[in-house]
């Protein structure tokens, strides 16, 4: 009768943690084929990553993009990505860094309240053609006109007047 | 008569200006700003800028995705080696602040494995030092050097290397040992 007994005990155990392994294997996301759109990304232009993935309740996918040359990266950018079809997501981004060679980007995606990241992949960016700056950032320092600027502009003014009335009378 | 009267009179006004020109240009000296932040350690300590006063301080802001700010690790490795601790401190704080203590471990860890151990500074930023120090266009790897007064000496955004420029670096790249050496008169 103990011996059935923990028999019993023995099978019914198992299954409670058979039950509760299941439970918790999640399953994990699966990330589908990435578009980027343009194919060949310029510095500083609009581009659309595209991707398909699915795993059980997805709630959301972010794409973490950073621009970097060699030797700089710009901060990442954490940005939610949307459904634009059943498991198909999807966002466009500008490009920022006006010397940037290249851009880094992954996943990631929460499902079941559970965050997975995908492997970071690298695309290279081509430069901007020769002569075109396309709203570059390029921060060369204070170039405004200063106060010394402005008050000799003044001074000069004022003498031209001085004379040229002079000359009238 | 009225014409005489009022020629010296506007003859003054341009000449004040003019003066107030120069003297514009002479008041341009920037006063001295001793700077203080605070970080946290890897241990949970709270430390500060001027926990460090009478050093020349090195503030490398960085993120352990940034591969740039990997090969700053190694010049400023080189740093390390070849300057007095009573004289030089490198304070490495990782400002992504979504990475957590055990991340930063791991980076360090991993530099260790291969060879190179990584033995000053390192902390994590509440935001406060990547709002006051960041530099330019806001990327990093990021270097900012207060002398031993705590006055901000010098900034630069991007790789800096120690002194000598390793094969396949630009030739151009910023030198910290030319700046570095003077302040430690």
């Amino acid at each position: 009768m103990n011996r059935k007994k923990i028999g019993i005990l023995f099978i019914v155990v198992l299954s409670i943690f058979g039950a509760v392994v299941g439970n918790t294997a999640a399953e994990e996301p699966v990330l589908g084929p990435v578009n980027i759109t343009p194919q060949n990304p310029t510095v500083l232009s609009d581009i659309t990553i595209t991707a398909k993935m699915s795993a059980e309740d997805m709630q959301e996918v972010h794409l973490i993009i950073k621009e970097c040359d060699a030797s700089i990266c710009k901060i990442e950018r954490n940005l939610t990505m949307n459904e634009k079809s059943q498991g198909t997501y999807e966002v466009t981004y500008t490009l920022s860094y006006d010397k940037a060679t290249y851009f880094t980007y992954y996943f990631a995606i929460n499902s079941a309240d559970s965050w997975t990241k995908t492997n970071p992949v690298d695309v290279p960016l081509l430069p901007l053609p020769n002569g075109s700056t396309n709203g570059a950032n390029d921060n060369g320092g204070n170039q405004s006109p200063g106060f010394e600027l402005i008050v000799v502009i003044v001074a000069v003014g004022t003498l031209l007047i001085l004379f040229g009335k002079k000359r009238y009378k | 008569m009225n014409t005489s009267k009022k020629k010296p009179s506007a003859f003054l006004l341009v000449c004040m200006l003019l003066a107030l020109t120069f003297l514009a240009g002479c008041t341009q000296e920037k006063p001295l700003i001793l700077n203080d932040f605070s970080f946290t350690t890897l241990s949970g300590e709270i430390k500060h800028l001027s926990d460090y006063r009478g050093k020349v301080v090195i503030l490398d802001m960085w993120a352990t995705w940034c591969q740039p700010c990997q090969i700053q690790m190694l010049e400023l490795r080189k740093v390390y080696e070849n300057y007095s601790r009573n004289d030089v401190e490198i304070l490495s704080i990782n400002i992504d602040q979504r990475e957590s203590t055990q991340l930063i471990q791991n980076f360090l860890d991993a530099f260790k494995n291969h060879g190179y151990e990584l033995t000053w500074v390192f902390g994590k930023d509440d935001g406060s030092i990547w709002d006051a120090y960041k530099v330019g266009n806001g990327g990093i790897p990021a270097i900012c050097i207060f002398d031993k007064k705590g006055a901000i000496s010098f900034s630069h955004e991007g790789l800096a290397v120690f002194s000598d420029i390793p094969e396949g670096f630009p030739q151009d790249i910023t030198k910290l040992a030319p700046i570095i050496d003077p302040l430690l008169k």
